[in-house]
């Protein structure tokens, strides 16, 4: 491994160095129902050499005749791919033995291919916005037939043996050769993916790799960064997987720049990539040195493609992905990434663009398709097409989010259900007796119960230790059977803990000085939030506040202060230093910020929550002091302003009230 | 008792069935009689299809009995050529590389003679893949002559004129590529039409020169060559370069008057290299189309002296790939012994093709190879354009245009086989009608005294043809002016 990793830092020294130069040949297979020369079928699959007749068979005296709808198709991809389509091409005979090609030469198109002159727009890179755009040129586009397959194993006799399948013989292929304008294997890997996309938004190809229908060759050179010339090239071939692509196209530029920074030369030839060996290997250049000896095919005319007929293919391109993604970011107020992903197939964009127009909410939508659906149908092993839930059917369940039917938590079960019941939304809540509890007495009266429930959890939360509201949260949603209302559920959780806090104050203060002031009601906007009343009946608003703290702060001032500091963790702020000044500060402020609102009726009590883990009863009281002191320079809407403190180090939670105005 | 028919027509066929003269099966059963004494003569027949052939004339005699309509080559004995396929029947083009082939389908040609009523009676020799000039390069020996055995009877449909001037088969169908059909039909004494480029579908005829061969006919008369031309002839949607022009009734005006008809003679067809006994015989044809009201204007085709050249170039590039798919791997000849696929590949080639198409795979190889590929045959391809632009604008100045067929009769065997660049001087006034397109016809034209070339010489005679060619599509001017000649010549 040590030599791996040492080879890996040379190669990584030699990336600096030396930039890549990469164009790629890709060959896919047009989505025809026939061959491109004769009336046979071009089923994948199909028992060996079953799809064949005298013309794909290379029998004497067949003749070729070229298949009207494969033209057809590969002017799309010409013309979607920016590319110039010739009025008159041209067939030309390869020349070449091998026992796959049955003529002996394949019918492609040489000096006068279909189309040329094109280009594609990939992304690429790392970056905020998925990358940058960089413009690929295609140097042509052009038609060609197929090869058989020779097949080397899996017969009995295969040691001796190699048979030979006609049925992909005459298949037609549309060749596509970029410019050399690739300057990395991610960049070759981004431009192969953004290709299959359009092929695949064409409906030209189903471009599926491991059925041989789309295939890579790739010409690759290396040069000195800053030098203006190409190196020689080499061509890979076999490249029959994305990821073998990016592989082998990192093996090849390694290996030439090596071979450059160890003086050497590079050898123009053809490189076969080993899937086993992982490398490329150089074919006996001698023994595959191949002239092709084109010449123009006497057996077909010249093929013209008219204006007319070009404007008419031109009419059934449909959106690409380019605009499908501009329109999503600037239609749907997507991000560049989730309109990326969304667009990646027509079918997901379709499947997306229906649950977001029934549903109504573009975004919503956009969350639902790219986290529920794709992670339910990437667990499930299951395509866009297979999938239980239909656009409607989603659409149906965001519904229910929206009017506040199901919280987004309860959907997300919903949607289980519905992703293996098929079921709608609509049913699957009523069989489920699901309904989200948005009452705001209902959900008081379970808060409320769960607070009384957990007396330890207040003081716990009370006493500045730590916040248990996530705890609180939870019970809730327990005890609702997660059919609260989550942000209401937030919302009358805190206000009940104050409520709780005030009660606590209350009966302290009662303790003390002899009153007998008693909870009355909510107070309702713009009152105070609680309304206590005195023995006398006479009411008296109260308002509830809390000091807080950074977290990570208290608990470093915690910590600082039981002498648990052994954490690298140093706090630059100057204060820090003075924990009782930090808390002092908290309840000073706390005060402070409440005292710019305004309310209605008699001026109310203030209570603070004044989370003091630290220090004995005196050092509160100091602390309080000192507050008190401030604050009586400064106007206050409140009548009273009292801090409610948790006492420090008792078994069981008492509590002290300090008055600061 | 036994029925003559060596010397029927397509028309005397038709008369006898509709008379009841002769059953199909009998002319079929006296047309096999005269094979079997003839044949063994000159070796013409490869594959007999007796059986077939008698099953067929069955067919028709069953439908002369229902007095049911006869289709116009009803019964007609055909002998084709063996480079133009028959379902079911042994296809050998004369190789060895393809000698155990059996056809699994039929060309277009043959499925339209067929359909047309003819019988089959067998597959006829030629030049190994048509490539020849006398029908010496076949795998299974060469033809001779019917006039004289010792001499070629011309190729490289020499089989199928064979058969017909020896009475073995009424009708043929043979392939042209240059000048294969109109020589043999001069050196044999019978008609042979090349038709245009595009007029007759390609589609099962194995190829040698695929933008230079074409299928056409033989018979006895211009007439019958006309009736089987007719029926083959027509767009077929099998063959791309078959042209959709509408064919004519040739037979309804072969009587129509030549009068006035503007005959170009190209002098560079009477140039040196043409034996003055032929030239007399062509001289003396252009006499009679005089005599019919043609005008004989003097014309030159300029480029005429590169076409051997050219020919030579085009036609072998494509031969070197059209026969790249006899290799051994799916039918036809395999080496028994071969130790790697590419000693399979040179053995197999090296002993399933004869000389002269090793030869000419060779030579189309070296001229399409890199490097070579623009002096030799973009070059030939220019020529090309130059020697049918010399036809196009003759043609602006003349209906027809009347030449030799070659510059001598039939010669001897084994004469030439020794310089192959003699032989191809032979093709020199036919092979510009394949370069051009154009059609043609050769027409038998009198004959000459056997040359005393070293051989015996008993004062026989040869034939010699007179070639006629036309524009593009315009085999019914063609036709008119061969039939009328040939009558007019018949009455001298």
């Amino acid at each position: 491994m040590g030599a791996t990793k040492s080879t890996a830092d040379i190669l990584e020294a030699l990336k600096e160095k030396y930039e890549p130069v990469i164009g790629l040949e890709v060959h896919v297979q047009l989505l025809t129902r026939s061959k491109i020369f004769c009336a046979c079928s071009t089923r994948f699959g199909d028992p060996p050499n079953t799809n064949t007749c005298p013309v794909c068979l290379g029998l004497p005296g067949a003749l070729p005749v070229l298949n009207r709808e494969a033209v057809a198709k590969a002017v799309k991809a010409a013309l979607a791919l920016n590319c110039r389509v010739n009025r008159l091409s041209r067939f030309a005979r390869k020349n070449y033995f091998y026992p796959d090609l049955p003529k002996g030469y394949q019918i492609s198109q040489f000096d006068q291919p279909l189309a040329e002159h094109g280009w594609i727009v990939i992304r690429t890179g790392e970056g905020p916005q998925g990358g940058i755009e960089k413009r690929i040129g295609i140097t042509r586009l052009h038609l060609e037939e197929d090869a058989g397959k020779s097949i080397h194993d899996g017969y009995p006799d295969s040691y001796e043996k190699t048979y030979v399948d006609l049925n992909r013989s005459g298949v037609p292929l549309a060749e596509i050769v970029s410019e050399p304008d690739l300057r990395s294997s991610e960049e070759a890997y981004d431009y192969l993916t953004r290709l299959k996309q359009i092929l695949l938004y064409l409906g030209v190809s189903d471009c599926n790799m491991e059925e041989g229908s789309l295939r890579c060759d790739a010409n690759v050179s290396v040069r000195p960064r800053g030098q203006k010339e190409f190196g020689v090239k080499t061509e890979v071939k076999n490249l029959n997987s994305f990821r073998y692509l990016q592989r082998a196209l990192d093996y090849e530029i390694g290996r030439q720049a090596q071979v450059l920074d160890g003086g050497g030369k590079i050898e123009q030839e053809t490189r076969l990539w080993n899937t086993q060996t992982q490398r490329t290997m150089g074919m006996r250049s001698k023994e595959y040195a191949h002239d092709y000896r084109y010449f123009p095919e006497p057996d077909l005319l010249p093929l013209v493609v008219s204006e007319a007929w070009q404007e008419e293919i031109r009419q059934t391109i449909p959106e690409l992905p380019d605009a499908k993604q501009r329109r999503f970011i600037e239609g749907y107020g997507l991000s560049t990434y989730d309109a990326e992903v969304l667009t990646a197939t027509q079918e997901l964009a379709g499947y997306y663009e229906q649950v977001a127009g029934k549903s109504g909410d573009a975004k919503l939508a956009a969350n639902w398709v790219m986290v529920e659906l794709l992670g339910a149908l990437n667990a499930a092993g299951k395509t866009l097409a297979e999938s239980p839930v239909s656009p409607e059917a989603l659409a149906g369940l965001l519904e229910l989010i929206r009017d506040g039917t199901v919280s987004g938590k309860m959907a997300k079960g919903v949607f289980e259900r519905m992703f293996a019941g098929g079921a709608s939304a609509r049913a699957v809540v009523a069989e489920l007796g699901l309904k989200q509890i948005t009452d705001d007495d209902e959900i008081r009266r379970v808060v409320r119960q769960v607070i009384a429930a957990n007396p330890k959890q207040l003081d716990q939360d009370l006493g500045g230790k730590k916040s248990l509201e996530g705890f609180f949260v939870g019970q809730v949603m327990k005890a609702t059977r997660g059919q609260a209302n989550p942000p209401k559920v937030n919302e009358l959780l805190k206000k009940e803990v104050e409520r709780a806090a005030a009660d606590i104050f209350f009966t302290r203060h009662n303790e003390i000085h002899s009153t007998a002031y008693a909870f009355v009601r909510n107070g309702s906007p713009p009152e105070p939030d609680l309304i206590y009343a005195d023995k006398a009946g006479k009411e008296f608003g109260v308002e509830v506040t809390r000091t807080y703290l950074n977290k990570g702060e208290a608990k470093f001032l915690w910590d600082k202060a039981r002498k648990k500091q052994g954490s690298p963790q140093v706090w630059t702020s100057g204060v820090i230093s003075q924990p009782d000044q930090v808390y002092e500060g908290t309840l000073l402020n706390a005060v402070l910020a409440k005292g710019q609102k305004i309310y209605s009726g008699a001026p109310p009590w203030l209570i603070v929550v004044f989370e003091y883990p630290l220090g004995d009863t005196s050092e509160a009281n100091m602390i309080a002091n000192s507050v008190a002191a401030k604050l009586k320079e400064t106007l206050s809407p409140f009548a009273q302003v009292w801090a409610l403190w948790q006492v420090t180090n008792v078994l069981t939670a008492q509590y002290e009230i300090f008055r600061l105005t | 008792m036994s029925l003559d028919v060596s010397r029927w027509t397509i028309d005397d066929v038709q008369e006898a069935l509709r008379s009841r003269r002769a059953s199909a099966q009998e002319i079929c059963a006296a047309t096999f009689a005269r094979i079997a004494t003839e044949n063994p003569k000159n070796n013409s027949f490869l594959t007999l299809t007796e059986e077939r052939a008698m099953a067929r004339a069955a067919e028709i005699d069953r439908k002369v009995t229902a007095g049911e309509p006869l289709p116009p080559l009803a019964g007609v004995p055909l002998a084709v050529k063996d480079v133009i396929l028959t379902e079911g029947i042994r296809n050998t083009c004369a190789s060895r590389i393809l000698g155990n082939f059996i056809a699994p389908y039929s060309a277009t040609a043959v499925e339209r003679i067929e359909a047309a009523g003819a019988i089959i009676v067998g597959k006829v020799n030629c030049d190994e893949f048509a490539m020849g000039s006398s029908n010496e390069n076949s795998a299974f020996g060469p033809v001779r002559n019917p006039h004289d055995p010792e001499r070629v009877p011309g190729g490289s449909s020499g089989g199928s004129a064979a058969a017909v001037a020896a009475g073995m088969a009424v009708a043929a169908l043979g392939s042209d590529t240059g000048g294969s059909i109109r020589q043999p039909a001069s050196f044999c004494g019978v008609v042979g039409v090349l038709p245009t480029y595009g007029r007759v579908s390609r589609y099962g005829l194995v190829a040698y020169a695929s933008s230079l061969d074409h299928i056409g006919p033989f018979g006895r008369s211009v007439k019958d060559a006309a009736t089987v031309l007719a029926v083959i002839a027509g767009r077929d949607p099998l063959d791309s370069t078959s042209a959709a022009v509408p064919v004519p009734d040739y037979l309804a005006a072969l009587d129509d008057p030549v009068r006035g008809f503007k005959i170009g003679v190209p002098r560079e067809y009477f140039a040196e290299g043409l034996g003055s006994d032929v030239r007399a015989r062509v001289e003396s044809g252009l006499a009679v189309l005089r005599e019919l009201g043609c005008e004989i204007v003097d014309i030159s085709l300029p480029h005429t002296e590169y076409a051997i050249a050219c020919y030579y170039i085009i036609a072998t590039a494509e031969a070197s790939s059209n026969l790249a798919r006899y290799d051994g791997v799916r039918y036809g000849y395999r080496t028994p012994e071969s130790a790697s696929l590419s000693e399979m590949y040179r053995k197999t080639r090296d002993q399933g093709f004869g000389t002269e198409v090793k030869r000419r795979i060779m030579l189309g190889t070296y001229v399409l190879s890199a490097g070579y590929y623009e002096a030799y045959y973009l070059k030939a391809q220019k020529v090309r354009t130059l020697v049918a632009r010399d036809f196009s604008r003759a043609f602006e100045r003349v209906d027809a245009i009347a030449t030799p067929v070659a510059p001598s009769p039939a010669f001897r065997i084994g004469e030439k086989t020794a310089d192959p660049l003699e032989m191809y001087l032979s093709d020199i006034y036919t092979i510009t009608g394949n370069l051009a397109g154009i059609p043609g016809i050769s027409v038998p034209c009198g004959s000459v005294p056997a040359p005393a070339d070293g051989g015996s010489s008993d004062g026989r005679k040869l034939p010699v043809g007179l070639q006629l060619l036309a524009r593009h599509f315009d085999e019914a001017r063609l036709l008119r002016l061969a039939h009328q000649f040939e009558k007019a010549r018949g009455e001298v």
